[in-house]
Protein backbone atom coordinates (compact mmCIF):
# COMPACT_ATOMS: atom_id res chain seq x y z
CA UNK A 1 0.00 0.00 0.00
CA UNK A 2 1.17 3.51 -0.77
CA UNK A 3 -0.12 6.75 0.70
CA UNK A 4 0.91 10.18 1.90
CA UNK A 5 4.19 9.81 3.80
CA UNK A 6 3.94 6.03 3.38
CA UNK A 7 6.23 4.81 0.62
CA UNK A 8 5.99 1.63 -1.38
CA UNK A 9 9.30 -0.22 -1.06
CA UNK A 10 10.36 -2.55 -3.86
CA UNK A 11 13.90 -3.91 -4.32
CA UNK A 12 15.39 -1.06 -2.31
CA UNK A 13 13.54 1.61 -4.30
CA UNK A 14 11.10 3.78 -2.40
CA UNK A 15 8.06 5.21 -4.17
CA UNK A 16 6.51 8.32 -2.59
CA UNK A 17 3.31 10.06 -3.64
CA UNK A 18 3.66 13.69 -4.75
CA UNK A 19 1.39 16.67 -5.33
CA UNK A 20 2.01 16.26 -9.09
CA UNK A 21 -1.11 14.86 -10.77
CA UNK A 22 -3.31 15.44 -13.78
CA UNK A 23 -5.66 14.07 -16.42
CA UNK A 24 -4.89 11.54 -19.13
CA UNK A 25 -6.72 10.86 -22.41
CA UNK A 26 -6.90 7.18 -23.33
CA UNK A 27 -6.86 6.25 -27.04
CA UNK A 28 -6.75 3.08 -29.13
CA UNK A 29 -4.72 3.26 -32.33
CA UNK A 30 -5.72 0.79 -35.03
CA UNK A 31 -3.16 0.97 -37.86
CA UNK A 32 -4.07 -0.19 -41.33
CA UNK A 33 -1.54 -2.98 -40.90
CA UNK A 34 -0.06 -4.18 -37.65
CA UNK A 35 -1.10 -4.63 -34.02
CA UNK A 36 -3.55 -2.41 -32.12
CA UNK A 37 -1.99 -0.07 -29.56
CA UNK A 38 -3.77 1.36 -26.53
CA UNK A 39 -2.15 4.18 -24.63
CA UNK A 40 -2.77 7.31 -22.61
CA UNK A 41 -1.75 10.87 -23.36
CA UNK A 42 -0.81 12.51 -20.09
CA UNK A 43 -1.90 16.14 -19.99
CA UNK A 44 0.12 18.73 -18.01
CA UNK A 45 -0.30 18.67 -14.22
CA UNK A 46 -3.57 19.99 -12.78
CA UNK A 47 -4.37 22.52 -11.30
CA UNK A 48 -0.88 23.99 -11.82
CA UNK A 49 -1.52 24.05 -15.59
CA UNK A 50 -5.29 24.39 -15.52
CA UNK A 51 -5.32 26.59 -18.63
CA UNK A 52 -2.90 24.43 -20.60
CA UNK A 53 -4.67 21.06 -20.68
CA UNK A 54 -3.32 20.07 -24.09
CA UNK A 55 -0.63 17.71 -25.32
CA UNK A 56 1.04 16.77 -28.59
CA UNK A 57 2.25 13.28 -29.40
CA UNK A 58 3.10 11.06 -32.34
CA UNK A 59 1.07 8.09 -33.45
CA UNK A 60 3.04 5.02 -34.59
CA UNK A 61 3.66 5.26 -38.30
CA UNK A 62 2.20 8.78 -38.63
CA UNK A 63 4.68 11.48 -39.65
CA UNK A 64 3.04 14.58 -38.24
CA UNK A 65 2.23 14.88 -34.54
CA UNK A 66 -1.33 14.79 -33.21
CA UNK A 67 -2.53 17.42 -30.74
CA UNK A 68 -5.33 16.86 -28.20
CA UNK A 69 -6.93 19.17 -25.65
CA UNK A 70 -9.30 18.58 -22.73
CA UNK A 71 -11.92 21.29 -22.25
CA UNK A 72 -14.30 21.74 -19.30
CA UNK A 73 -15.91 24.67 -17.47
CA UNK A 74 -16.20 23.18 -13.97
CA UNK A 75 -14.04 24.50 -11.13
CA UNK A 76 -12.74 21.22 -9.78
CA UNK A 77 -10.45 22.59 -7.06
CA UNK A 78 -11.75 25.92 -5.71
CA UNK A 79 -9.34 28.24 -3.95
CA UNK A 80 -11.56 28.93 -0.95
CA UNK A 81 -12.24 25.42 0.39
CA UNK A 82 -10.92 21.90 0.53
CA UNK A 83 -11.67 19.74 -2.49
CA UNK A 84 -10.85 16.35 -3.89
CA UNK A 85 -9.16 15.87 -7.23
CA UNK A 86 -11.67 14.14 -9.55
CA UNK A 87 -12.65 13.84 -13.17
CA UNK A 88 -14.87 16.61 -14.62
CA UNK A 89 -18.47 15.54 -15.16
CA UNK A 90 -18.97 17.47 -18.38
CA UNK A 91 -16.10 17.84 -20.80
CA UNK A 92 -15.07 17.52 -24.43
CA UNK A 93 -11.90 16.52 -26.19
CA UNK A 94 -10.50 18.40 -29.19
CA UNK A 95 -8.06 16.63 -31.53
CA UNK A 96 -6.02 18.33 -34.26
CA UNK A 97 -3.80 16.87 -36.94
CA UNK A 98 -2.34 19.29 -39.44
CA UNK A 99 -5.19 21.45 -40.69
CA UNK A 100 -7.89 18.98 -39.57
CA UNK A 101 -9.81 19.40 -36.29
CA UNK A 102 -12.25 17.10 -34.51
CA UNK A 103 -14.38 17.57 -31.38
CA UNK A 104 -15.02 14.30 -29.58
CA UNK A 105 -18.21 13.72 -27.64
CA UNK A 106 -17.03 11.57 -24.73
CA UNK A 107 -20.43 9.83 -24.47
CA UNK A 108 -20.55 8.88 -28.19
CA UNK A 109 -16.93 8.89 -29.32
CA UNK A 110 -16.48 8.30 -33.02
CA UNK A 111 -13.25 6.95 -34.49
CA UNK A 112 -11.04 9.48 -36.26
CA UNK A 113 -9.81 8.28 -39.63
CA UNK A 114 -6.20 8.90 -40.65
CA UNK A 115 -4.52 7.75 -43.86
CA UNK A 116 -2.38 5.39 -41.73
CA UNK A 117 -5.14 4.03 -39.47
CA UNK A 118 -7.93 4.85 -37.06
CA UNK A 119 -7.82 6.61 -33.67
CA UNK A 120 -10.56 5.78 -31.16
CA UNK A 121 -11.05 7.78 -27.97
CA UNK A 122 -11.64 5.39 -25.02
CA UNK A 123 -12.02 7.67 -22.02
CA UNK A 124 -10.57 10.09 -19.49
CA UNK A 125 -8.50 9.01 -16.52
CA UNK A 126 -5.91 10.52 -14.16
CA UNK A 127 -2.19 10.17 -13.64
CA UNK A 128 -0.02 10.79 -10.59
CA UNK A 129 3.66 11.55 -10.27
CA UNK A 130 5.76 9.56 -7.80
CA UNK A 131 9.08 10.36 -6.23
CA UNK A 132 11.36 7.35 -6.65
CA UNK A 133 14.26 7.28 -4.23
CA UNK A 134 17.36 5.12 -4.21
CA UNK A 135 20.57 6.39 -2.68
CA UNK A 136 23.40 3.94 -2.19
CA UNK A 137 25.37 6.32 0.02
CA UNK A 138 22.76 6.38 2.78
CA UNK A 139 23.94 3.26 4.71
CA UNK A 140 27.50 4.66 4.60
CA UNK A 141 26.32 8.08 5.79
CA UNK A 142 24.52 6.39 8.65
CA UNK A 143 27.62 4.35 9.51
CA UNK A 144 29.82 7.48 9.45
CA UNK A 145 27.32 9.36 11.65
CA UNK A 146 27.09 6.48 14.12
CA UNK A 147 30.90 6.23 14.34
CA UNK A 148 31.16 10.00 14.86
CA UNK A 149 28.56 9.92 17.66
CA UNK A 150 30.26 6.91 19.27
CA UNK A 151 33.70 8.56 19.06
CA UNK A 152 32.28 11.73 20.58
CA UNK A 153 30.73 9.75 23.44
CA UNK A 154 33.97 7.84 24.08
CA UNK A 155 35.98 11.05 24.04
CA UNK A 156 33.78 12.69 26.65
CA UNK A 157 33.55 9.49 28.70
CA UNK A 158 37.36 9.24 28.94
CA UNK A 159 37.63 12.95 29.67
CA UNK A 160 34.99 13.00 32.41
CA UNK A 161 35.79 9.69 34.10
CA UNK A 162 39.03 11.21 35.46
CA UNK A 163 37.11 13.49 37.82
CA UNK A 164 33.99 12.75 39.88
CA UNK A 165 30.68 14.19 38.79
CA UNK A 166 29.68 15.20 42.28
CA UNK A 167 31.93 18.17 43.12
CA UNK A 168 32.98 19.03 46.63
CA UNK A 169 31.24 21.97 48.23
CA UNK A 170 33.06 24.94 49.71
CA UNK A 171 35.22 23.69 52.57
CA UNK A 172 34.33 20.06 51.75
CA UNK A 173 36.19 17.23 50.08
CA UNK A 174 34.34 14.83 47.87
CA UNK A 175 34.75 11.22 49.06
CA UNK A 176 35.48 9.84 45.62
CA UNK A 177 37.68 12.72 44.50
CA UNK A 178 41.02 10.95 45.07
CA UNK A 179 43.14 13.63 43.46
CA UNK A 180 41.69 16.42 45.60
CA UNK A 181 41.67 14.25 48.72
CA UNK A 182 45.31 13.34 48.20
CA UNK A 183 46.26 16.97 47.79
CA UNK A 184 44.40 18.00 50.93
CA UNK A 185 45.89 15.15 53.00
CA UNK A 186 49.34 16.09 51.69
CA UNK A 187 48.87 19.69 52.78
CA UNK A 188 47.64 18.59 56.22
CA UNK A 189 50.71 16.35 56.70
CA UNK A 190 53.04 19.16 55.73
CA UNK A 191 51.49 21.51 58.26
CA UNK B 1 -15.14 12.16 32.09
CA UNK B 2 -11.90 10.25 31.50
CA UNK B 3 -10.33 13.39 30.05
CA UNK B 4 -11.37 15.35 33.14
CA UNK B 5 -9.86 12.72 35.41
CA UNK B 6 -6.59 12.91 33.45
CA UNK B 7 -6.50 16.66 33.94
CA UNK B 8 -7.23 16.27 37.67
CA UNK B 9 -4.34 13.84 37.99
CA UNK B 10 -2.14 16.23 35.98
CA UNK B 11 -3.11 19.04 38.34
CA UNK B 12 -2.07 16.79 41.24
CA UNK B 13 1.34 16.34 39.64
CA UNK B 14 1.71 20.08 39.04
CA UNK B 15 0.81 20.81 42.67
CA UNK B 16 3.50 18.35 43.83
CA UNK B 17 6.05 19.95 41.49
CA UNK B 18 5.13 23.45 42.63
CA UNK B 19 5.41 22.42 46.28
CA UNK B 20 8.80 20.84 45.60
CA UNK B 21 10.05 23.91 43.74
CA UNK B 22 8.68 26.38 46.28
CA UNK B 23 10.22 24.42 49.13
CA UNK B 24 13.56 24.33 47.30
CA UNK B 25 13.46 28.10 46.68
CA UNK B 26 12.47 28.79 50.28
CA UNK B 27 15.25 26.51 51.49
CA UNK B 28 17.80 28.48 49.47
CA UNK B 29 16.47 31.84 50.68
CA UNK B 30 16.34 30.74 54.33
CA UNK B 31 19.63 28.84 54.02
CA UNK B 32 17.98 25.55 54.94
CA UNK B 33 18.35 22.23 53.12
CA UNK B 34 14.94 20.50 52.92
CA UNK B 35 16.46 18.21 50.26
CA UNK B 36 14.66 15.02 51.28
CA UNK B 37 11.24 16.64 51.17
CA UNK B 38 11.99 18.34 47.86
CA UNK B 39 13.17 15.06 46.32
CA UNK B 40 10.19 13.18 47.76
CA UNK B 41 7.76 15.74 46.30
CA UNK B 42 9.52 15.56 42.93
CA UNK B 43 9.21 11.76 42.91
CA UNK B 44 5.54 11.94 43.93
CA UNK B 45 4.92 14.51 41.20
CA UNK B 46 6.67 12.32 38.62
CA UNK B 47 4.64 9.25 39.61
CA UNK B 48 1.34 11.14 39.45
CA UNK B 49 2.37 12.79 36.18
CA UNK B 50 3.29 9.39 34.73
CA UNK B 51 -0.20 8.17 35.66
CA UNK B 52 -1.77 11.18 33.91
CA UNK B 53 0.22 10.58 30.71
CA UNK B 54 -0.52 6.84 30.84
CA UNK B 55 -4.28 7.52 31.21
CA UNK B 56 -4.27 9.80 28.16
CA UNK B 57 -2.12 7.31 26.21
CA UNK B 58 -4.57 4.53 27.02
CA UNK B 59 -7.59 6.66 26.05
CA UNK B 60 -6.23 8.05 22.76
CA UNK B 61 -4.11 5.06 21.78
CA UNK B 62 -0.95 7.08 21.28
CA UNK B 63 1.69 8.87 23.31
CA UNK B 64 2.00 12.61 24.00
CA UNK B 65 3.65 13.54 20.72
CA UNK B 66 1.23 15.65 18.68
CA UNK B 67 -0.34 18.81 20.14
CA UNK B 68 1.33 21.58 22.12
CA UNK B 69 -0.45 20.28 25.25
CA UNK B 70 1.03 16.83 24.72
CA UNK B 71 4.49 18.14 23.88
CA UNK B 72 4.48 20.37 26.95
CA UNK B 73 3.24 17.70 29.36
CA UNK B 74 5.78 15.18 28.06
CA UNK B 75 8.58 17.76 28.24
CA UNK B 76 7.70 18.85 31.76
CA UNK B 77 7.75 15.14 32.67
CA UNK B 78 11.09 14.42 30.98
CA UNK B 79 12.76 17.61 32.27
CA UNK B 80 11.56 16.84 35.79
CA UNK B 81 12.85 13.28 35.44
CA UNK B 82 16.33 14.36 34.31
CA UNK B 83 16.47 17.12 36.90
CA UNK B 84 15.28 14.77 39.69
CA UNK B 85 18.06 12.32 38.78
CA UNK B 86 20.59 15.17 38.85
CA UNK B 87 19.13 16.40 42.15
CA UNK B 88 19.40 12.92 43.63
CA UNK B 89 22.89 12.13 42.34
CA UNK B 90 24.53 15.55 42.83
CA UNK B 91 23.61 16.54 46.40
CA UNK B 92 26.23 19.29 46.61
CA UNK B 93 24.58 21.37 43.88
CA UNK B 94 20.96 20.76 44.87
CA UNK B 95 20.31 24.46 45.52
CA UNK B 96 20.33 24.89 41.74
CA UNK B 97 16.67 23.85 42.05
CA UNK B 98 16.02 27.50 42.90
CA UNK B 99 17.11 28.34 39.34
CA UNK B 100 15.66 25.35 37.50
CA UNK B 101 12.22 25.10 39.07
CA UNK B 102 11.04 28.60 38.02
CA UNK B 103 11.79 27.60 34.39
CA UNK B 104 9.64 24.52 34.86
CA UNK B 105 6.94 26.62 36.58
CA UNK B 106 6.71 28.71 33.38
CA UNK B 107 6.28 25.56 31.29
CA UNK B 108 3.65 24.23 33.70
CA UNK B 109 1.79 27.55 33.53
CA UNK B 110 1.86 27.38 29.74
CA UNK B 111 0.68 23.76 29.91
CA UNK B 112 -2.36 24.83 31.90
CA UNK B 113 -3.37 27.41 29.27
CA UNK B 114 -3.27 25.25 26.12
CA UNK B 115 -6.11 23.07 24.92
CA UNK B 116 -5.92 19.43 26.01
CA UNK B 117 -8.14 18.43 23.07
CA UNK B 118 -7.98 15.01 21.48
CA UNK B 119 -5.38 14.40 18.80
CA UNK B 120 -4.74 11.87 16.05
CA UNK B 121 -1.33 10.44 15.36
CA UNK B 122 -0.20 11.36 11.80
CA UNK B 123 0.70 8.40 9.53
CA UNK B 124 4.41 9.26 9.68
CA UNK B 125 4.39 8.83 13.47
CA UNK B 126 3.73 5.09 13.31
CA UNK B 127 7.39 4.19 13.66
CA UNK B 128 9.85 3.32 16.37
CA UNK B 129 11.96 6.31 15.24
CA UNK B 130 9.37 8.57 16.86
CA UNK B 131 10.43 7.30 20.28
CA UNK B 132 14.14 7.27 19.44
CA UNK B 133 14.19 10.79 17.92
CA UNK B 134 12.03 12.40 20.61
CA UNK B 135 13.71 10.45 23.41
CA UNK B 136 17.13 11.79 22.44
CA UNK B 137 15.71 15.32 22.18
CA UNK B 138 14.28 15.08 25.69
CA UNK B 139 17.56 13.89 27.18
CA UNK B 140 19.31 16.80 25.41
CA UNK B 141 16.86 19.34 26.85
CA UNK B 142 17.11 17.75 30.30
CA UNK B 143 20.91 17.93 30.28
CA UNK B 144 20.80 21.55 29.12
CA UNK B 145 18.33 22.39 31.90
CA UNK B 146 20.73 21.10 34.54
CA UNK B 147 23.56 23.07 32.89
CA UNK B 148 21.35 26.17 32.99
CA UNK B 149 20.73 25.60 36.72
CA UNK B 150 24.47 25.54 37.35
CA UNK B 151 24.97 28.57 35.10
CA UNK B 152 22.30 30.46 37.03
CA UNK B 153 24.24 29.91 40.26
CA UNK B 154 27.48 31.15 38.66
CA UNK B 155 25.80 34.28 37.31
CA UNK B 156 23.85 35.02 40.50
CA UNK B 157 27.11 34.98 42.45
CA UNK B 158 27.96 38.29 40.81
CA UNK B 159 25.34 39.79 43.16
CA UNK B 160 25.68 40.09 46.89
CA UNK B 161 22.53 38.06 47.48
CA UNK B 162 23.72 35.29 45.17
CA UNK B 163 27.22 35.11 46.60
CA UNK B 164 25.83 34.89 50.15
CA UNK B 165 23.09 32.43 49.24
CA UNK B 166 25.29 30.02 47.30
CA UNK B 167 28.57 30.47 49.21
CA UNK B 168 28.60 26.86 50.45
CA UNK B 169 28.49 25.46 46.95
CA UNK B 170 31.65 24.56 44.99
CA UNK B 171 33.54 27.45 43.40
CA UNK B 172 32.62 28.77 39.98
CA UNK B 173 35.35 26.81 38.21
CA UNK B 174 34.01 23.51 39.53
CA UNK B 175 30.44 24.47 38.75
CA UNK B 176 31.49 25.53 35.26
CA UNK B 177 33.27 22.21 34.76
CA UNK B 178 30.14 20.37 35.87
CA UNK B 179 28.03 22.52 33.56
CA UNK B 180 30.44 21.72 30.72
CA UNK B 181 29.83 18.02 31.35
CA UNK B 182 26.07 18.37 31.14
CA UNK B 183 26.37 20.42 27.95
CA UNK B 184 28.66 17.71 26.53
CA UNK B 185 26.08 15.04 27.41
CA UNK B 186 23.47 17.21 25.74
CA UNK B 187 25.70 17.54 22.68
CA UNK B 188 25.98 13.77 22.28
CA UNK B 189 22.21 13.33 22.58
CA UNK B 190 21.49 16.25 20.25
CA UNK B 191 23.78 14.62 17.68
CA UNK B 192 21.96 11.31 18.11
CA UNK B 193 18.63 13.15 17.80
CA UNK B 194 19.67 14.64 14.45
CA UNK B 195 20.85 11.24 13.17
CA UNK B 196 17.64 9.51 14.29
CA UNK B 197 15.57 12.33 12.79
CA UNK B 198 17.40 11.97 9.47
CA UNK B 199 16.67 8.24 9.41
CA UNK B 200 13.01 8.93 10.15
CA UNK B 201 12.79 11.68 7.50
CA UNK B 202 14.41 9.43 4.89
CA UNK B 203 11.85 6.78 5.67
CA UNK B 204 8.83 9.10 5.71
CA UNK B 205 9.62 11.63 3.00
CA UNK B 206 12.48 10.22 0.93
CA UNK B 207 15.02 12.81 2.07
CA UNK B 208 17.17 12.76 5.17
CA UNK B 209 17.64 16.54 5.30
CA UNK B 210 15.54 19.28 3.72
CA UNK B 211 16.56 22.48 5.55
CA UNK B 212 13.00 22.97 6.78
CA UNK B 213 12.72 25.51 9.65
CA UNK B 214 12.79 22.92 12.43
CA UNK B 215 15.78 21.10 10.92
CA UNK B 216 17.63 24.34 10.29
CA UNK B 217 17.08 25.65 13.81
CA UNK B 218 18.00 22.26 15.30
CA UNK B 219 21.24 22.45 13.33
CA UNK B 220 21.84 26.03 14.53
CA UNK B 221 21.30 24.79 18.11
CA UNK B 222 23.76 21.94 17.49
CA UNK B 223 26.33 24.41 16.15
CA UNK B 224 25.85 26.65 19.18
CA UNK B 225 26.40 23.72 21.56
CA UNK B 226 29.53 22.75 19.62
CA UNK B 227 30.82 26.35 19.69
CA UNK B 228 30.17 26.68 23.44
CA UNK B 229 32.06 23.42 24.12
CA UNK B 230 34.96 24.41 21.89
CA UNK B 231 35.12 27.89 23.40
CA UNK B 232 35.57 26.42 26.88
CA UNK B 233 38.46 24.19 25.78
CA UNK B 234 40.16 26.36 23.17
CA UNK B 235 39.75 29.86 24.55
CA UNK B 236 39.48 28.90 28.25
CA UNK B 237 36.61 31.32 28.74
CA UNK B 238 35.63 32.40 32.23
CA UNK B 239 32.84 30.56 34.08
CA UNK B 240 30.61 33.61 33.65
CA UNK B 241 31.02 33.72 29.86
CA UNK B 242 30.53 29.94 29.75
CA UNK B 243 27.35 30.32 31.80
CA UNK B 244 25.98 32.94 29.41
CA UNK B 245 26.77 30.68 26.44
CA UNK B 246 24.94 27.78 28.09
CA UNK B 247 21.88 29.97 28.67
CA UNK B 248 22.03 31.17 25.05
CA UNK B 249 22.07 27.55 23.85
CA UNK B 250 19.12 26.65 26.09
CA UNK B 251 17.07 29.64 24.92
CA UNK B 252 17.79 28.76 21.27
CA UNK B 253 16.89 25.12 21.85
CA UNK B 254 13.71 26.13 23.68
CA UNK B 255 12.66 28.46 20.86
CA UNK B 256 13.47 25.74 18.32
CA UNK B 257 11.30 23.12 19.99
CA UNK B 258 8.48 25.36 21.20
CA UNK B 259 8.58 28.38 18.88
CA UNK B 260 9.30 27.09 15.38
CA UNK B 261 6.14 24.87 15.29
CA UNK B 262 4.11 28.10 15.36
CA UNK B 263 5.71 29.52 12.22
CA UNK B 264 6.66 26.55 10.04
CA UNK B 265 4.45 25.34 7.21
CA UNK B 266 6.47 22.21 6.47
CA UNK B 267 5.43 18.63 7.14
CA UNK B 268 8.11 18.49 9.85
CA UNK B 269 6.32 20.48 12.53
CA UNK B 270 7.16 19.13 15.96
CA UNK B 271 4.22 20.28 18.07
CA UNK B 272 1.08 21.19 16.10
Amino acid sequence: MIGDDKPLVRNGYRFYTTWNKGFALVFRWQPNRGPVAVGSVNLPGYPANALKQAQEWKLPGVADPVWAMLQFDETLIPDDREAEFRLPEDYRVVVRHGEQRWEIDPYRPAAIRFAEGSLQYLGLTTWMGYLVVWDGTIPWLLLASAIAALALSLHFWQHFSRQPWNPAGAGQVSCNDTQTTGAVIGSIERT
Amino acid sequence: MEALNELRVLWGAVVAYVLAGSLAILGVMLKKRPDRYVLALMVVGLLVHTASIAMRWERLGHGPFVSMFEILTSNVWSLMLVFSIAYWRLPVVRPMAAVVMPILFIMMGWLMTVSPGETRLPPTYHTVWLFVHIGFAKVFMGAMLVAVGLSGIILSRATRFGSETFHRLPDNDRLSDLGFRWVAVGFVFHTLMLIAGAIWAQDAWGRYWDWDPLETWSFITWLMVAISLHARITFRISPRVGAWMTIAVFVTAFLTFFGIPFVTQSAHQGAV
